[in-house]
C-alpha cells in the first residue's frame, strides 16, 4: 500500500468505528421495527416508521416547539448580542474584563445551567420570582404559556456571549476609513449603522444565527432538567421527542428515523442559509 | 466658501506632543497645501479640521464659526481619504448621495446632484457599480465626487494621489485643478509629495516636527526657503550643502573661501546652500555674479533626457549637479571641472538654529 495511504488508514478507521458506523447502523435501524423490548424480533418495515413520523401529531408538535425556540432565542441572542457588542466596542477600557465576564456563562456545561434556573426560577423557592414579587411582579415561569419563553431566555443567558464575541471580532475587523467618512458626510449614528455597519457586519451576522440555530435545534439538556417536555408538551422539542421515542418507550425504530428526518431538516436549514451568504 | 484659521492648535496623545502650537490662516478659495516629512503632523492637523480628531488645545475657525468642539458633520466640509474610503456595500450612486441622503435630500435633487458630479468627473457610466469593480483612479474620482456634491464650505484631501501609479497621479493632479478652478473651492490638501505641493498650491505651509516651518508660494519656497530643513526638504535632487565659518571679507568654506556679504559676526559657524541646478560653467557668470569657482571631480552621470544629474566630489565630499543633456560629456568619470556658484542663488543658514541667514 502506497505510503500516503497507510498514514491516514489510523484515522480513516477511527472514523469509520465512530462516526461511520453509527451512521450506517442508525439508518439501517430506521428501516427496522427495532424495539429494546423486543431484540430478538426485529423486523423489516420498510419506509413505515417514516410515515409514522408524517402521522405522529406529537412529532408535529415538537417541530413547532422547536422551531419556535430556535427562531425566538436566535433572535434574542441576535439583538442582545450585536447591541452589547456595538456598546463594548466603544467602551474600550472595559472590553477585556467585560469580554472576561461575559465569557464564564459559555463555559458551564448546559445541564448545570438548566438546573441553576430551574432553582432560580422556581416560583416557591426562585430568587428571582421572590424578588420580582417584593415589587409587585408575579410571573410564573414555566406554566404553559411561558415556559417556551424561559427556556428561550435561559439559552440566550448563556449563548449571547457567544454572538457578543463574534460581532465585537467581527466590528473590529471592519475598515476604520468608510465610517470616518460617513462622520464627514454628515451620516448620524443611526443611520451609519443601518447604512453601514449592518451591511459591512452581514457575514459575520449570517455565520453566528448558522452556528447558533443549528446548535438550539439540538436544545435537550435544559428541557431535561427543568420542565421535561411539560407543562403537558408546551416544551416538547424534537431531540427530547426523539430521546422519549427511543429511550422511555424503546422504539429506536422510529426514533432513528425521526433522526434522520432532523439530520435532513438542519441541512435544508444550511443551505438556505450559505446560499444567503454566498449571495455577493 | 469660507476661509479656515487655526489658532495656536495643539495636540498630544498621551505624552507625545505631535503639534505643537499651529497658527494658520486659509484665505477663501485658496488652495493650500500641508506638506512635510512623514510624522510632521500634517494628516493630524487635517483629521482635527475634519474634526475626527479631538483637539488638545487652542482653536479651529471656518469661516467666523468656531468648529473646535462640532462634530464633524455640523462643520459642512469634505474630506478625500487617501485610500478612498468608499462604503463598499454601496453603488457608486450611493456612495456619493449618501452625505446628501444623511441630511434628508430629496432624492430627486440627490440624484440630479450625483449625475451632475459624475458627469464633471466622467464617471457617469460607473454608477450602478460598487467600489470593488473599480480601479484606483475611478474609485479617487468617487471620493472626489463625494466631496462635490456636498458643496462644502471646506474640502479637505489627505494625500489623495498617493495610491496612484505615476502616471495618472500627474493626470488626477491636472484634473483637481482644474476642478479647483471651476468650484473656487477653499482647499486644504495634505501631501508628502513636493512636486504636488509645488504644481497645486497657492500656498505651501511646510510642517516639520509638529511645527510650521515656513508658509509661502511655491516660489517662495523653492528660492527663499527659511531653513535648512525647507531647503533640504524641497527640490529634487536636495540642495548641497557646506559647513563653513564667517570670515573677514566673506565666508570660509570647506570647499574655498566665498564672497559673500553676510551680517553675521565673524567666526559664526554658517552652512552654505546651493540648488543642483545653479551650479554654472565659469564662463556663463560675469566676474560680478561669481561668488566662487570650486574644481570639481565627476563621479556618475544619470540621464534623465533631455537633462542629468552628475554626482560630484569636492574637498572629500559630495555634490548634486543638474546639467542640459549637451553639456554631459564634459563630465566623464575622473574629470576635473571647474563649476561656479552665482551670487544671488546662495543660501545661507545659521549652524546653529537652521535659520536663514542670508543669500
Amino acid at each position: 500500500m502506497h505510503l500516503r495511504f497507510r498514514l491516514i488508514l489510523p484515522l480513516a478507521a477511527a472514523m469509520t468505528v465512530i462516526m461511520a458506523y453509527p451512521l450506517v447502523f442508525s439508518a439501517w435501524i430506521s428501516f427496522h421495527d427495532y424495539r429494546l423490548t423486543r431484540l430478538q424480533d426485529v423486523r423489516f418495515r420498510g419506509v413505515e416508521n417514516y410515515a409514522f413520523i408524517l402521522s405522529d401529531a406529537p412529532f408535529g408538535r415538537a417541530l413547532v416547539n422547536t422551531m419556535t425556540f430556535v427562531a425566538g432565542a436566535v433572535s434574542i441572542e441576535l439583538v442582545l448580542g450585536l447591541g452589547l457588542a456595538l456598546l463594548l466596542q466603544r467602551l474600550v477600557r472595559f472590553q477585556n474584563f467585560a469580554r472576561a465576564v461575559l465569557l464564564a456563562p459559555m463555559f458551564i456545561t448546559p445541564i448545570a445551567v438548566g438546573l441553576m434556573f430551574r432553582f432560580l426560577l422556581n416560583s416557591e423557592l426562585g430568587v428571582i420570582p421572590y424578588y420580582l414579587a417584593t415589587i409587585g411582579v408575579e410571573i410564573a415561569w414555566f406554566d404553559e404559556r411561558l415556559a417556551l419563553f424561559s427556556l428561550m431566555l435561559i439559552d440566550a443567558w448563556q449563548w449571547t456571549p457567544f454572538m457578543l464575541l463574534m460581532f465585537l471580532a467581527g466590528l473590529e475587523a471592519l475598515p476604520k476609513d468608510p465610517f470616518e467618512a460617513a462622520r464627514v458626510d454628515g451620516a448620524s449614528a443611526w443611520i451609519t449603522f443601518w447604512n453601514l455597519t449592518l451591511p459591512l457586519l452581514r457575514p459575520v451576522i449570517l455565520v453566528a444565527l448558522i452556528i447558533r440555530a443549528l446548535d438550539a435545534f439540538k436544545v435537550f439538556e435544559y428541557v431535561w432538567a427543568i420542565t421535561r417536555g411539560g407543562p403537558g408538551d408546551a416544551t416538547e422539542t424534537i431531540l427530547f421527542h426523539i430521546y422519549k421515542t427511543g429511550f422511555r418507550f424503546f422504539r429506536l425504530g422510529e426514533a432513528a428515523a425521526m433522526a434522520y428526518v432532523l439530520i435532513g431538516i438542519l441541512m435544508f436549514l444550511v443551505i438556505v442559509l450559505y446560499t444567503a451568504m454566498r449571495r455577493r | 466658501m469660507s476661509g479656515v484659521q487655526l489658532k495656536n492648535l495643539r495636540k498630544s496623545f498621551g505624552l507625545t506632543e505631535v503639534l505643537k502650537g499651529i497658527n494658520l490662516t486659509v484665505e477663501s478659495r485658496e488652495f493650500t497645501v500641508l506638506l512635510g516629512p512623514s510624522g510632521c503632523g500634517k494628516s493630524t492637523t487635517l483629521r482635527m479640521l475634519a474634526g475626527l480628531e479631538p483637539v488638545s488645545e487652542g482653536e479651529i475657525w471656518i469661516g467666523d464659526r468656531n468648529v473646535t468642539d462640532l462634530e464633524p458633520r455640523d462643520r459642512n466640509i469634505a474630506m478625500v481619504f487617501q485610500n478612498y474610503a468608499l462604503y463598499p456595500n454601496m453603488t457608486i450612486a450611493q456612495n456619493m448621495g449618501f452625505g446628501l441622503k444623511a441630511k434628508k435630500m430629496p432624492r430627486a435633487e440627490i440624484s440630479a446632484r450625483v449625475n451632475e458630479a459624475a458627469a464633471m468627473l466622467n464617471i457617469a457610466d460607473l454608477l450602478a457599480r460598487r467600489p470593488k469593480e473599480l480601479s484606483g483612479g475611478q474609485q479617487q474620482r468617487v471620493a472626489i465626487g463625494r466631496a462635490i456634491v456636498r458643496e462644502p464650505n471646506l474640502f479637505l484631501f489627505d494625500e489623495p494621489l498617493s495610491n496612484l501609479d505615476t502616471k495618472l497621479r500627474v493626470e488626477m493632479r491636472t484634473e483637481l485643478l482644474r476642478l479647483h478652478r471651476s468650484l473656487d473651492a477653499t482647499t486644504i490638501y495634505v501631501t508628502h509629495d513636493q512636486e504636488e505641493a509645488m504644481t497645486m498650491a497657492n500656498r505651501i505651509v511646510v510642517m516639520n516636527g509638529g511645527q510650521i516651518e515656513q508658509i509661502g508660494t511655491p516660489s517662495e519656497i523653492y528660492f527663499k526657503p527659511n531653513s535648512r530643513m525647507v531647503a533640504g526638504f524641497i527640490g529634487s535632487p536636495a540642495m548641497n550643502f557646506v559647513d563653513g565659518r564667517v570670515g573677514v571679507d566673506g565666508l570660509e568654506t570647506s570647499i574655498g573661501p566665498v564672497a559673500h556679504p553676510t551680517k553675521l559676526a565673524s567666526g559664526d559657524a554658517v552652512i552654505l546652500g546651493f540648488r543642483p541646478d545653479d551650479l554654472y560653467f565659469p564662463d556663463e557668470l560675469t566676474a560680478y555674479q561669481a561668488a566662487m569657482s570650486v574644481d570639481f571631480t565627476a563621479e556618475f552621470v544619470e540621464l534623465l533626457g533631455a537633462r542629468g544629474i552628475v554626482t560630484l566630489r569636492a574637498a572629500g565630499a559630495e555634490f548634486k549637479g543638474v546639467f542640459e543633456e549637451r553639456f554631459l560629456h564634459r563630465f566623464a568619470e575622473g574629470a576635473t571641472v571647474a563649476l561656479a556658484l552665482s551670487r544671488d542663488r546662495l543660501h545661507l543658514f545659521s549652524a546653529t538654529s537652521g535659520e536663514r541667514v542670508g543669500g
